[in-house]
């Protein structure tokens, strides 16, 4: 084909990102001119262009602080546990829940599991600190049934990251197993007859259509929450953590919020911020990559 | 969606009912909970003698948000938010989705259209920039404020893309030999067998503008213009301990006060709750035509 | 012709309403003496104010203001329009007007915004830390000759009643804003004991930490809510370990440590954390807590779950500032009418009086743009206020700017960000209660006083059993009565009141927590050590920088 004329067939693809395009560059790109104040001392009235340059003083600021390491440490640790629980746990469930023949019981399920969500963590802080109690609380009373010591969920910071992992799950599964129900809708339903008229037992009808059908999907979650690697959820912490549990609970979110409250330096706030985004854009790409090697999948 | 459901043998059947059965009543516990919680009274309430049930039934948490006249203004702004919000959402991640789900060969700028937009999800300048140019724009303390910056969500982008990539090529080619041009092809055939995920999209967009709150709290200058959950925002915000004096002892019986909480999480439920059994019934509708005939 | 003769009585009908009212209006509502200074013919709706200098043609200033929930309005008044805009505009001749009013929570965050997007108000309100930040980048103008030419004599009297106040506003030598002052000796804490708790088993009050240890003993042990079961502690504390509930700082303050602030020892400043006097008290509560005197999960319950173990009258001390009775504090009647709680100064654990330690109550000062061209225009306003409102027994101007006792939610003083009050108010309000209540005569009160009067009184002349809050406030022998004493030679003022200093910036974001882990930890039994592991890890890691920037300070600002 001539060139011109393959072009002509792209002109619509193009008007249809036109819209989308100026909104982003206004509003995404506009602003990412400001990453520059991750370099400045950023005064106020003097803008951009009028603050002092400090080159990285920013950064060697906030490496300075004496537990950076821990702290950078506890993020990755309670983000990672986070991104693979907020993967696995839907996916079961959402497996879970495609099983279920009833329609009435499949969708009362889903739409209580997906309530979770819309309580905030200032709320559920008082309804975890009660639940989780050592003395009284009914997850320890549960365990005690069963002859386990009380745990101090909420003090002991050993358990502390393993709790916000689990607490975060309890609030976001639901959401997530919605997409992966609809992704399920996906597969194709002949395969599944192939499946069968093969002789497939259930098990095997799960490993063998189900769950590559929805691989693309998973890795592209995945990859996604990769992005958010860094961000391991100051709301939830913010709310539930205490001096108790700082040294496993402190994640570079509210170390960033404690500097703030002596230091008002919006430069400072940037070098994290960008800081985080490329970091977050080193794990994509790698896991794009690797997405693209071993599973032949193309994330887009 | 039209797949067979074998049922499981009986046993497993009962194991997986049971679990899902359990972490319902797990997610369902604390709901309830926070239910009664706002019908109770705040003595009730703060000495923790709510379990599951409300204790000393009043409906006070609920007058006092419902009677502000604030809260009908809020209301109304978000309404309208969701209202104009989700159309444009939905719209221009069709239009953004169908380019970036097209081939290589299709699309020789797929990539960099790609990156582009995941770049924008990746990197920020903060809020100082991001403010500054919706100041620029005018948008300050103006209703469009809440909706065209965050217009494009990059995520529902990219899920969408994907259903679009799953479905069968020999649709769009039987499409396209018949004479169908792009938007032919995206309005005509893969929309209509896209309508789980895009179900499953409108929920998250209204979902997300109706919960949003931090937008309507910063680029406003009027607490007039809130939207709802900004303004409820203002009655449960957590002081610092430390800078407490007793000009602040009225809002702080006020945020003390849990079963005003409560209420304030139902009353930003509700709608929502009316709202999703519609969508869910399209969650899992859609047939999908099993084969292409000839 | 009778449509014109309609319209011609409806003119005179009018006209003779507004005579009419202005004739009922005009008359003075008071009897009482105007303040000295009054230009006689300038009434506001007929009260009597001092006013200062009037623009003329009017000047318009754009300011901007933080409202929050609890803020209501009269009538069709809103932020923009009330009382207060009014009379700035008709008795100064200011347009007052707010380019934005956001939330009390938004307003650091909006006003940082704001001013880096070039939108800088003419008249605004900023923190400490913003004073110095905003003064750096040239956007503050200098008021130290419009003060020395326009501020009043009471407006000066109130500024230098706490000698920091204007301290504080001062870079350089020259003023740079308004503090907005208030009574430091507020932060101060008490030691609160459940009275009723006391009364029934028979314990006196405590002279002495040693006794105070008893009373948490005893009041774990001996079931003072009679339920028969061993479900109460001694004292209950929040996670956050210090503020003005609940706080730990009192308790340190018996065995004359001063944790979090910094003293004069030796000649120099030094910080209270990291002082010897502090291992005494841990060992203290270290006990306290094995003996089950403490909450076990004191570590990870903030303000609203102490609340709710006060509300079940679970607890019987907790150490906090004089308003604890309005809040908390009376959520114990929430299960228990006869609960209530009566105010003590801390005790010491040994012959020297203890200090209650208490911080400078500067939160914020009022600045002018740099460039605004009536910088005077401030100054006149804050004259307006304390020459008017501040101190005044007129209780018609009481009603009319601050607010009403038959409306107790719309408090009008919220409406303008120009309020500051007098530091010794509290202390001097107190002292004219009491005599007030001892003499039992009520004449010489203003309003609100004169309602807090008749609770007091109805508490011990009718038994109204609510009514404890305000006598154990305000009462004869109620918290502003022991601040009293604070202020005299009982307190412990922070005396570093400065912006953070450069290493401060830099390192109390790990050093805090820090101090706060090893605090909870030891009393929850690590052994003393490591708080001495805790001092000598706090000097190296950046401790000895602050130590000495704080000093550099203290010389440069005597």
């Amino acid at each position: 084909m001539a060139p011109r004329r393959k072009f002509s067939r792209e002109i619509p693809l193009y008007v249809m990102l036109a819209p989308a395009v100026v909104l982003a560059l206004v509003y995404a790109y506009a602003p990412m001119v400001g990453i520059v104040m991750a370099f400045q001392r950023v005064l106020p009235g003097k803008g951009i262009f009028g603050s002092p340059w400090v080159g990285l003083d920013n950064f060697a600021f906030v490496l300075r602080m004496p537990n950076i390491l821990q702290v950078l440490w506890n993020t990755i640790r309670i983000a990672g546990l986070k991104a693979v629980a907020g993967v696995v746990v839907p996916v079961t469930v959402a497996l879970m829940l495609n099983n279920v023949t009833s329609q009435a019981f499949k969708r009362t399920v889903q739409t209580i599991v997906y309530l979770p969500h819309f309580l905030s963590w200032v709320i559920l802080a008082g309804i975890f600190i009660d639940i989780l109690s050592p003395s009284g609380g009914v997850v320890n009373h549960l365990l005690g049934l069963v002859g386990i010591p009380p745990i101090f969920f909420l003090g002991n910071d050993k358990v502390f990251p393993w709790t916000m992992v689990a607490t975060d799950v309890w609030k976001s599964f639901g959401f997530g197993a919605i997409v992966y129900l609809a992704a399920l809708t996906d597969i194709d339903p002949t395969l599944y007859e192939a499946a069968v008229m093969d002789g497939a037992s259930r098990r095997q009808q799960t490993r063998h259509v189900t769950l590559p059908g929805i691989s693309g999907t998973i890795i592209m979650l995945s990859t996604l929450s990769l992005g958010n690697i860094l961000n391991a959820g100051f709301d939830q912490i913010f709310n539930l953590y205490s001096p108790l549990v700082y040294r496993t609970g402190d994640i570079i979110d509210t170390l960033v919020y404690r500097i703030g409250i002596v230091n008002f330096q919006y430069g400072v706030a940037t070098a994290v911020g960008l800081f985080k985004s490329v970091v977050s854009l080193l794990l994509i790409g790698i896991a794009y990559k690797l997405a693209a090697k071993w599973a032949d999948y193309r994330i887009f | 969606m039209n797949q067979k459901i074998v049922k499981l043998p009986f046993f497993e059947n009962l194991v997986n009912l049971a679990v899902l059965a359990l972490l319902a009543l797990l997610c369902a516990f604390p709901i309830v909970h926070t239910l009664a919680l706002s019908f109770s009274s705040a003595p009730a309430a703060s000495s923790g003698r709510v379990t599951l049930w409300p204790v000393e039934f009043t409906t006070q948490a609920y007058r006092f948000v419902l009677e502000n006249p604030a809260f009908i203004r809020s209301f109304g702004v978000s309404l309208l938010r969701v209202l104009v919000g989700v159309p444009v959402n939905m719209l221009l991640t069709i239009l953004v989705a169908y380019p970036l789900s097209r081939s290589k060969a299709e699309f020789r700028a797929r990539d960099f259209f790609a990156w582009f937009f995941l770049l924008t999800v990746l990197f920020s300048g903060g809020l100082i920039p991001w403010y500054m140019v919706i100041r620029q724009t005018g948008l300050i303390d103006n209703f469009w404020a809440l909706i065209l910056p965050g217009a494009l969500p990059v995520f529902n982008v990219i899920l969408l893309a994907n259903s679009f990539r799953s479905i069968p090529k020999e649709l769009e080619e039987a499409a396209a030999m018949d004479g169908a041009g792009h938007w032919t092809i995206l309005f005509r055939v893969l929309l209509p067998l896209s309508l789980p995920i895009l179900a499953t999209l409108t929920l998250f967009v209204a979902v997300a503008h109706w919960n949003a709150w931090f937008d309507g709290l910063i680029l406003m200058n009027s607490p007039d213009k809130y939207p709802l959950q900004s303004y409820l925002q203002t009655v449960v915000i957590n002081p610092d301990p430390r800078m407490l004096t007793e000009r602040d002892l009225a809002l702080l019986q006020l945020i003390s006060n849990r079963t005003t909480r409560a209420a304030q999480i139902f009353i930003a439920m509700v709608p929502i709750l009316l709202v999703y059994p519609f969508l869910q019934r399209y969650f899992t509708a859609g047939v999908k035509l099993g084969s292409v005939k000839g | 012709m009778k449509h014109f003769s309609r319209t011609q009585w409806n003119k005179v009908a009018g006209l003779l309403l507004i005579v009419m009212l202005l004739v009922s209006c005009g008359k003075p509502a008071s009897k009482a003496t105007p303040p000295p200074d009054v230009t006689a013919e300038d009434a506001f709706m007929g009260l009597p104010l001092a006013i200062p200098k009037r623009y003329d043609p009017s000047i318009e200033m754009q300011s901007v203001i933080s409202v929050n929930a609890t803020v209501k309005f009269l009538g069709e008044d809103d932020i923009h329009n009330n009382i207060w805009t009014r009379a700035y505009e008709q008795l100064l001749g200011i347009k007052l007007t707010y380019k934005w009013v956001v939330d009390g929570s938004m307003y650091g965050q909006k006003l940082g915004l704001s001013v880096n997007s070039g939108d800088v108000p003419d008249m605004f309100a900023v923190s400490p830390e913003q004073l110095h930040l905003f003064h750096e980048a040239g956007l503050l103008a200098d008021l130290t000759d419009v003060y020395e030419a326009e501020a009043s004599a009471k407006t000066r009297d109130v500024l230098t009643q706490d000698p920091i106040s204007l301290k504080a506003a001062t870079i350089d030598g020259r003023l740079w804003g308004i503090p907005l002052t208030d009574a430091a000796v507020a932060s101060a804490s008490l030691l609160w004991i459940r009275q009723d708790w006391m009364d029934k088993l028979g314990i006196e009050a405590p002279a002495s930490m040693a006794d105070v240890l008893e009373i948490s003993r005893r009041f774990t042990e001996e079931d003072p809510d009679g339920n028969g079961a061993q479900d109460t502690i001694g004292l209950c504390v929040t996670k956050s370990l210090w503020g003005a509930i609940a706080n730990l700082q009192g308790f340190f303050n018996g065995y004359h440590a001063y944790p979090g602030i910094w003293y004069e020892r030796g000649g120099s400043l030094v910080y209270g954390s990291v002082q010897p006097e502090m291992r005494d008290a841990l060992l203290a509560l270290q006990k306290m807590y094995a003996d089950g005197q403490l909450d076990r999960e004191f570590g990870v319950k903030d303000i609203n779950q102490v609340t709710e173990t006060i509300a079940q009258g679970k607890c019987g001390m907790e150490f906090g500032v004089w308003w604890n009775p309005y809040h908390p504090l009376n959520q114990s009647q929430a299960n228990n009418p006869h609960a209530f709680w009566t105010a003590f100064p801390i005790p010491s654990v040994d012959a020297t009086p203890a200090k209650s330690q208490y911080y400078s109550a500067i939160g914020a000062f009022l600045v002018v743009r740099n460039g605004y061209e009536h910088p005077e225009a401030l100054i006149r306003m804050i004259n307006f206020w304390t020459d008017n409102i501040l101190g005044t027994e007129d209780d018609n101007i009481r009603r009319t700017f601050l607010g009403d006792i038959e409306n107790p939610d719309v408090v009008l003083y919220k409406y303008t960000p120009v309020v500051l009050w007098e530091p010794n108010a509290m202390i001097d309000g107190g002292k004219k209660l009491r005599e007030a209540l001892a003499k039992k005569d009520p004449s010489g009160l203003d309003l609100d006083t004169q309602w807090r009067y008749r609770i007091i009184q109805a508490y011990f002349e009718q038994g109204t059993l609510e009514a404890w809050v305000e006598v154990a406030t305000n009462g004869p022998n109620g918290a502003t009565t022991i601040l009293e004493q604070v202020m005299r030679d009982r307190g412990q003022l922070n005396r570093f009141y400065g912006v953070p200093t450069a290493t401060m910036a830099e390192k109390m974001p790990t050093l805090q927590p820090m101090e706060d882990e090893v605090i909870t930890k030891i009393i929850m039994g690590e052994p003393i050590g490591s708080f001495d592991q805790f001092v000598e890890n706090w000097y190296k890691l950046g401790g000895t920088e602050i130590v000495n920037e704080v000093n550099l300070w203290a010389e440069r600002n005597h």
